[in-house]
């Protein structure tokens, strides 16, 4: 009722009671006038409240209001049981349609389905509960692969597959429309999952991950890799007497195009130098100067016993300081003390010489012909890389200040070059020299964040670098203006919707760095998960929180019109009853 | 129906009647013949128009078996009579003519006509007519049953793939109606000429083939490209230049395509067939044999060979070298095999049984011998050598080459040298002794035997026996008689009684027991010198054995035999240096051992390596570029050209394998012709082919990423030097 309608009503409520009054005041017999006159107003207010309800506040606790959020893959029998025993007529909201809830009241949020995301949670507030009734994603319900790969580096898909259908799924791998890896998953298992290929091409391709059940077809997921070429490295190689390990190292690296300059020691302070797809540096005494050109230095213990101290201190500064690595080929026990403090210690087990077989991950045990054993101590701060069959450890990788030490104390690896197993070869030793090589602090890298970026949803783009006259990219042929973070300035981040499904290029000075958006419909139960996970957390939190218990409101409270009937209904009864007594006065008289 | 008289009613009924009937015999027809029909379809394949004659026999049966439609007035008149009793029997009446009445039949026609009027007849047909209509709809339904039944299976055996002709169809070329292909197989092959529809080829190296193809319309000029860039004219062989033929002779895999006038056919492939080289498998003998003293002097051949074609002949090359150190003859003569090849069978098993005396070897000889197989087409194949040695027994008892170098066990080599000689001796003097002096002295060779081979066992740790209460008989007697036999058993040297050997429990245990296999006491020998060892051991064994029972001369073959294992085992240790003829320069007596460095220029070498450009690497490339083009990039200018550059590559390998390449090859290059970048299906096949092709790349080493080595780690880490020293 307006406030028009109520006035109207008030009047006429106002003027009745006038003239009703008066008609009681002006009646000639004068009994009760005043009880009358009250009973005739009291009925007429309480026609009014009837009339007009009378509302009042006040401060009280109440209990949360129950609201309903379905999101995607919502179970409808669960929902329905739900509502059936909620009762009362509970309003039901869609994901989209959180912006109803008022951020003021205070609600008990029932989710169904996969969950909400980040975003969608901000929209509750933070004293509303969340219950969760949320379904289990079926399917590839967690995945990961490593989008940039070198060449010649295996790609490993791995991830979670849940299988809630009665028949054995088969997830199959392929590429450039060949297959390449399968495998099954059994029914009505959860269990993880790990597919491998070899990719032999170079620069961006699409792999395909494909869920077949029987003969149909559950997904086609889209796996994009890109191959990088492989950045040439530039070798030093300090040898204190010449050996076929480092004659067969220098050809094997020269001939794929990387730059080495050696020094060899033929006699005492006599040395041999040469250089390959380098020219030629002076290589007598070892400057800061002189190692800075190269990444890598690549010695024996002996080299680095007979070493000039000044020498030693300008290769320990580089490595320390300058990231440049060392690879140390640990022939003998006899180590200089200050690679203990790398934690790289080498013990001798016998002064017989041993055959050994190296178990090299990917190609099979390799056999060495006889050296002495020496093994390398393990220890919590070194990461071992190669053992052999016995479990001893071989070679291993330890820091020292920035840079690291790669030890070594396998002395007749050309044998494999020999024995025409260039595969075990080339596999042992870019693990050797890419473990210890300097990193490249130029290149470029750009990471997004979701993992998996959605087209027509919004893509962050990082990088870290502490230059800050780069130019901002263009990104599709948009300028995309990165933000420096305040408190970590050197991550710069900007924000890019993706408009077309497919592969996005940031050209950068050194690099293209490429990066996919898939369309809403790849990876789906991925993230899925992600809501599910982020629902969880949120909902475990505040079990801490008052969120569940009854909330401190002012409540409207409507005064019940039964009063005003009880009113009405007494006032009645007393002119009605006065009335009837009205005459018995004078016959009893 | 009342304004009729009684005969035009009769007429009307009997007409109506008959049809009735006839309807009734043609449903039944109908209804049989349509079931006979179907199953005729289903069970022989019939054609439906056989539905027609079966339903006219169907038809005259009926009407034989069910002649109603045959009904005259008389019978209707009868049906009358006994369906109307009112009639009172006197419905022939009706039909008399009206004049030639008497009264008393007006009088009956008077009662009757009005009764006929009034009554009717149940018509006799209706119930029948039912039953027909019944059947026919019952056997239509079982019409449709069996043909849809049959259906069914029809398609259910019509999954089973054509087995003849190519399974991709190959389109022929527009402009030519038909082409045959006449292929004749060379003649050693054996195999027949045969022709074929198609133009895709997979024939024997060497094969003749012979095109003759016909054009819709006469053309001029037709001709064949090779991949090899080779042409083959077609020649008309009639005047109106439709009918053309070309052969020629096809040695290698490759791809063909055929221009009419200026127009180019598709990509057809010949895949040749190689003629592979027989195959030769030994069973025996095994690479070396050595025939010992005793052994029959002849070596057993058992081989196969094995062709794709044919086996023209197999011969064995034999050389015998005699004479040692540089005065080695050889000899080498070519034996035939007893079989006959004339059959030129595809497999041949033979055997040989080569006695070496025919081949003039005398003891100390060795025998090189192999197999070489020549197949129908003139390949040979040769198997690896085979060596027989004959060993010279009087140069295993020489003392060459043994006194001169430092060796192991001087002296027991000579006492198995001594063991033969003296069993050599005993066979020559059994004549003049008497049986019991034989038996002893080849029982006392039996003793040596052993006690040889317990002193080698002795190296490996085997047993060695002690006889027990030994110690003691020999505290109370020094018996040297015996200690010739019993000396060095087990035990290095004597062990006194002492004091403090009192309760030494293993000690008194030793008296009494007999030790087996001692593995601590055995050399240290490598796995190769055990084994031979071991096998000497089993030689003296088995001499000993024959000694002991008195039969020497069995045992000499055994005797010699454990004598050349030892022979070589003891050569074994020795090592080989060659002669150098190396000049070196003269010594400088002034210069040496001086220790000056300073004369030695220090060698620098320079090495540039240009050309590092990996074949694969466009392939690679390309294969991205395909990528981007099946999503729906366009092709640029320079994607094109890298494109360009793997269409050869293709070539190559499709010249190679056509079967794997040859499609990829023809994709690739509409691929590269269109501006749009092609169709899915053509890079689909390319891409597939590319993967194929390019081998895995090798893995190299390359600069780990930084990500950005951003100022507060570096912060950190300087903060953590001044901390730390380092």
């Amino acid at each position: 009722m307006n406030r028009q309608s109520e006035l109207i009503v008030l009047i006429i409520s106002v003027v009745i009671a006038a003239i009703l009054c008066w008609l009681e005041f002006r009646r000639t017999q004068k009994r009760f006038r005043l009880l009358r006159m009250t009973a005739a107003f009291a009925a007429v207010a309480a026609l009014t409240l009837l009339a007009i309800p009378v509302s009042y506040t006040s401060l009280s606790l109440v209990e949360p209001e129950v609201v309903i959020v379905t999101t995607d893959g919502v179970q409808r029998d669960s929902l329905a049981t739900f509502e059936r025993f909620a009762g009362r007529d509970v309003s039901r909201y869609s994901a989209n349609e959180l912006w109803k809830l008022s951020s003021a009241a205070h609600y008990q949020v029932h989710v169904f389905g996969y969950g909400l995301s980040a975003t969608e949670l901000e929209r509750i507030s933070g004293t509303s509960s969340i219950v969760p009734h949320l379904t289990a994603p079926s399917g590839i319900v967690q995945i990961h692969w490593q989008q940039q790969l070198l060449q010649g580096q295996p790609l490993l898909v791995q991830g979670r597959y849940n299988n809630t259908g009665t028949t054995p799924v088969q997830l199959q791998l392929s590429g450039q429309h060949t297959l390449l890896d399968s495998c099954t998953i059994a029914a009505g298992t959860d269990t993880l999952f790990q597919l491998q290929a070899l990719p032999v091409h170079k620069e961006k391709a699409l792999y395909q991950l494909t869920t077949l059940s029987g003969k149909d077809t559950l997904s086609k997921e889209p796996v994009p890799v890109v191959v990088n070429s492989h950045t040439p490295l530039s070798v030093l190689i300090l040898a204190a007497a010449p050996g076929f390990e480092y004659r067969f190292l220098t050809n094997w690296l020269t001939d794929n195009g990387y730059s080495i300059a050696s020094r060899t020691a033929i006699s005492k302070n006599k040395y041999q130098f040469s250089y390959a797809n380098h020219r030629q540096v002076a290589l007598e005494q070892l400057t800061p100067a002189t190692l800075s050109q190269f990444d890598v230095v690549v010695t024996d213990a002996a080299a680095l016993q007979t070493a000039a101290p000044a020498e030693l201190t300008a290769l320990r500064e580089q490595i320390a300081t300058r990231a440049m690595g060392m690879v140390v080929l640990a022939d003998s026990s006899k180590l200089p003390a200050w690679l203990s403090t790398a934690s790289l210690t080498v013990q001798q087990a016998g002064a017989v010489p041993q055959n050994l077989t190296l178990s090299v991950p990917g190609t099979g045990n390799a056999a060495l012909p006889a050296s002495l054993p020496l093994y390398i101590t393990p220890s919590a701060a070194l990461l071992p890389l190669y053992s052999d069959v016995q479990q001893h450890l071989r070679v291993a990788a330890g820091l020292y200040g920035a840079g690291h030490v790669v030890m070594s104390t396998l002395t007749n690896t050309y044998s494999w070059q020999l024995a025409g197993n260039q595969q075990t070869y080339a596999a042992v030793w870019s693990t050797l020299l890419q473990q210890a090589a300097r990193p490249d602090f130029t290149a470029q890298q750009w990471f997004t964040a979701p993992a998996l970026p959605v087209v027509h949803q919004p893509a962050v783009l990082y990088r870290n670098t502490t230059d800050s006259t780069i130019a901002p990219p263009l990104v599709n042929g948009h300028l995309v203006a990165p933000a420096q973070q305040q408190l970590l300035p050197f991550i710069w981040q900007g924000s890019y919707w993706p408009v077309h499904s497919g592969w996005q290029t940031i050209p950068a000075a050194n690099s293209n760095t490429p990066w996919y958006a898939y369309l809403p419909e790849h990876w789906k139960m991925v993230r899925a998960m992600e809501k599910r996970a982020v629902t969880l957390e949120r909902a475990y939190l505040q079990k801490n929180t008052s969120g569940t218990k009854k909330q401190p409101a002012i409540v409207n409270h409507k005064l019940p019109p039964v009063y005003a009937w009880i009113l009405l209904l007494a006032a009645c009864t007393f002119l009605w009853w006065e009335g009837k007594t009205r005459y018995t006065d004078r016959k009893k008289r | 129906m009342h304004n009729l008289t009684p005969a035009q009613q009769l007429y009307a009924w009997r007409r109506n009647w008959r049809r009735q009937a006839l309807l009734y015999c043609g449903l039944l027809a109908a209804g049989s013949a349509l079931v006979t029909g179907a199953l005729l379809h289903t069970l022989l394949h019939a054609s439906w128009w056989w539905v027609v004659p079966v339903a006219a026999a169907a038809m005259g049966v009926a009407m034989f078996l069910w002649p109603q439609w045959r009904i005259t007035e008389k019978d209707i008149l009868q049906y009358l009579n006994r369906q109307i009793p009112e009639l009172e029997e006197s419905s022939e009446l009706l039909l008399l003519p009206p004049d030639s009445t008497s009264p008393l039949q007006q009088l009956q026609l008077l009662r009757i006509t009005p009764v006929m009027q009034r009554l009717k007849p149940v018509p006799p047909m209706q119930r029948v007519l039912k039953r027909g209509l019944l059947f026919f709809t019952g056997s239509a339904l079982l019409c449709l049953l069996i043909t849809q039944t049959a259906g069914k299976r029809h398609s259910d055996k019509a999954d089973t793939p054509a087995t003849s002709g190519p399974v991709v169809a190959e389109q022929l070329p527009p402009g030519i109606a038909g082409a045959t292909v006449h292929i004749q197989p060379p003649a050693y092959t054996g195999k027949a000429a045969r022709q074929q529809q198609w133009l895709n080829l997979r024939v024997e190296e060497g094969v003749a083939v012979n095109w003759r193809i016909r054009t819709t319309q006469p053309v001029e000029t037709l001709q064949i490209l090779f991949n090899d860039s080779t042409r083959l004219r077609f020649r008309a062989t009639d005047s109106s230049h439709t009918q053309w033929q070309a052969g020629t002779t096809l040695t290698h895999s490759g791809f063909y395509r055929i221009q009419l006038a200026q127009q180019l056919s598709e990509f057809y492939k010949i895949e040749s067939i190689k003629d592979q080289p027989p195959a030769i498998s030994f069973q025996a003998p095994g690479p070396h044999t050595v025939i010992d003293y005793g052994m029959p002097e002849q070596v057993g051949i058992r081989l196969q060979v094995s062709d794709d074609y044919g086996v023209a002949g197999a011969t064995i090359i034999a050389t015998v070298a005699s004479g040692s150190g540089e005065a080695v003859k050889f000899k080498e003569q070519q034996l035939a095999f007893t079989n006959s090849f004339a059959a030129h069978d595809t497999s041949y098993r033979l055997q040989q049984l080569l006695q070496l005396k025919t081949l003039q070897m005398q003891p100390g000889d060795e025998l090189y011998f192999y197999v070489k197989a020549t197949d129908t087409r003139g390949q040979q194949t040769r198997s690896d050598i085979y060596i027989v040695t004959l060993p010279d027994t009087a140069q295993l008892m020489s003392m060459d080459g043994i006194v001169s170098g430092v060796n192991l066990k001087p002296e027991y080599f000579r006492s198995q040298r001594q063991i033969i000689i003296e069993t050599e001796q005993l066979l020559r003097d059994q004549a003049t002794m008497s049986i019991q002096a034989f038996n002893e002295k080849s029982n006392d060779l039996g003793v040596d035997q052993k006690l040889l081979r317990l002193r080698y066992g002795r190296f490996l740790g085997e047993e060695s026996e002690t006889h027990i209460g030994e110690e003691r008989v020999e505290d109370d007697e020094h018996g040297h008689d015996e200690h010739d036999h019993d000396e060095h058993d087990g035990h290095a040297h004597h062990q006194e009684n002492t004091a403090k050997d009192f309760n030494n429990a293993d000690k008194i245990l030793d008296a009494f027991s007999h030790k087996h296999d001692i593995a601590e006491d055995a050399t240290f020998f490598d796995p190769e010198t055990k084994k031979q060892l071991k096998a000497t051991l089993a030689e003296m064994w088995n001499a000993e054995l024959r000694l002991r029972t008195f039969t020497p001369r069995e045992a000499l073959p055994y005797e010699y035999k454990a004598l050349r294992l030892l022979k070589d085992l003891q050569q074994k240790s020795r090592s080989y240096v060659g002669k150098t003829s190396a000049k070196l320069p003269p010594l400088k007596p002034e210069k040496r051992l001086t220790g000056e460095l300073d004369k030695i220029i220090t060698p620098v070498y320079q090495k540039q390596q240009t050309d590092t450009a990996n074949p694969y690497t466009t392939l690679r490339l390309a294969m991205s570029l395909l990528e981007q083009a099946q999503t729906g990039a366009v092709l640029s200018a320079t994607d094109n050209a890298l494109l360009q550059q793997v269409i050869p590559q293709l070539g190559k390998a499709a010249a190679a394998q056509p079967s794997l390449y040859l499609s990829a090859y023809e994709a690739l290059q509409r691929i590269t012709r269109l501006p749009q970048g092609g169709r899915a299906a053509d890079i689909a096949v390319t891409l597939k082919a590319l993967h194929r092709l390019t081998p895995a790349p090798g893995k190299l080493p390359s600069a780990p990423a930084s990500g950005g080595m951003p100022a507060l780690s570096q912060q950190y880490f300087q903060q953590l030097k001044a901390g730390k020293q380092l």
